[in-house]
């Protein structure tokens, strides 16, 4: 079978014709199906359900902004972290059992010292608090008090390793996750050199 | 039937919200989108939704009409779009088989009897084949105006329309 054999068996195939008065009809049916389209795009409550979508949109890409944003702030970088141990262990060999707590805000380092060499000899633990009024970085040890948004809290960690913060309007356990009210926190033991 | 510079005008009204000036470019273009939708398809029942959707979107997309374009290859690219894009429902395949099976018992003649195998051998190639070959063969588009059509270029065509072509001849070599 060659081109010209193959074109002609295929233009006689003819198409079927629809019944009745289909073809006077159809533009008319189009053109209902348009109106029909035409008025539902304009239609108030279409305008208002439009704009609520964009809000609930916009108002979700901001939550999983903030959650993606709150995650990566109270999550230390090694390098951070390796930099406060650093400036820890300074601190510890100039103030022997006199290091109570060192907090990092955004003004830098504050250190709060026992007047004696009281601080009994455990291990440091590093705490990274985010709230409200920002990010708090603490290097202090299981027993001392920390300040958090003016309420103190006590810090207290186990044989197994759970760090506990105790306040009057804060209750947190590591084990029971990073998020508690509106903290976000994360705390582990500093291993030092010595 | 209307000449160029009808057509232009009654583009113009209906891009302007003329609803009765857009139902005569229908009643102009019906047809031939129908005949291409059905060949498409090879369901008549598919051919007039997808026929439909293809006005309702020219229309609702007028305002992208370029003039330099010839409206007919515009209509045809968004029909070949629609039924490229059809979604195939799982009772269409079932539907189409029962609106055949009837159309072969309402007619005996021989030549709707090969016309349905013919429109059976066009559904075995793959969508831009049966596209490619609707286009240059039954529509009469020659293949830069059918690259225009589809959306690619006029070596793919050609090499579609041959692809298509040498199908069909061993599919259909019986009915010669």
């Amino acid at each position: 079978m060659n081109n010209s054999e193959l074109n002609e068996m295929l233009k006689k195939a003819a198409v079927p014709e629809p019944s009745g008065s289909y073809w006077e009809e159809f533009p008319g049916r189009v053109m209902a199906q348009v109106r029909r389209r035409e008025s539902k795009a304009s239609s108030p409550a279409r305008h208002v359900f439009v704009l609520w979508m964009r809000i609930a949109t916009a108002c979700m890409i901001f939550a999983v902004a903030a959650a993606i944003w709150s995650r990566r702030m109270a999550t230390a970088s090694d390098a951070q972290i390796a930099q406060i141990r650093k400036y820890f262990e300074e601190i510890q060999t100039l103030f022997p059992h006199q290091v109570k707590a060192l907090r990092f805000d955004q003004q830098g380092p504050h250190f709060d010292l026992a007047d004696e060499p009281s601080v009994p000899n455990s291990p440091p633990l590093y705490l990274k608090i985010c709230g409200p009024s920002g990010c708090l970085r603490f290097v202090t040890f299981s027993g001392q008090q920390i300040v958090i948004d003016g309420d103190i809290c006590e810090v207290l960690a186990n044989s197994r390793g759970e760090v506990i913060l105790a306040g009057s309007g804060l209750l947190w356990s590591s084990g029971q996750g990073r998020k508690t009210g509106s903290y976000n926190i994360e705390a582990r033991k500093l291993s030092t050199a010595s | 039937m209307v000449g160029m510079d009808d057509e232009q005008r009654l583009i113009i009204r209906s891009q302007s919200g003329d609803h009765e000036a857009f139902e005569t470019l229908i009643k102009e273009h019906q047809r031939m989108i129908h005949s291409l939708c059905y060949r498409m398809t090879g369901s008549l029942a598919d051919a007039a939704d997808l026929a439909q959707e293809t006005f309702i979107h020219a229309y609702l997309h007028l305002a992208q009409f370029r003039a330099e374009a010839r409206f007919s290859s515009w209509l045809y690219r968004i029909a070949v779009n629609q039924s490229l894009n059809w979604r195939q429902r799982k009772a269409r395949s079932l539907r189409l088989q029962e609106e055949w099976i009837q159309q072969a018992h309402e007619t005996e003649a021989e030549d709707s009897k090969r016309a349905l195998q013919i429109q059976d051998a066009l559904m075995k190639l793959p969508p831009k084949q049966r596209a490619a070959v609707i286009l240059t063969t039954y529509d009469g588009l020659n293949h830069a105006e059918a690259a225009q059509a589809l959306g690619c270029s006029e070596t793919t065509v050609s090499w579609r329309v041959f692809a298509a072509r040498t199908k069909l001849k061993r599919i259909l070599r019986h009915l010669k």
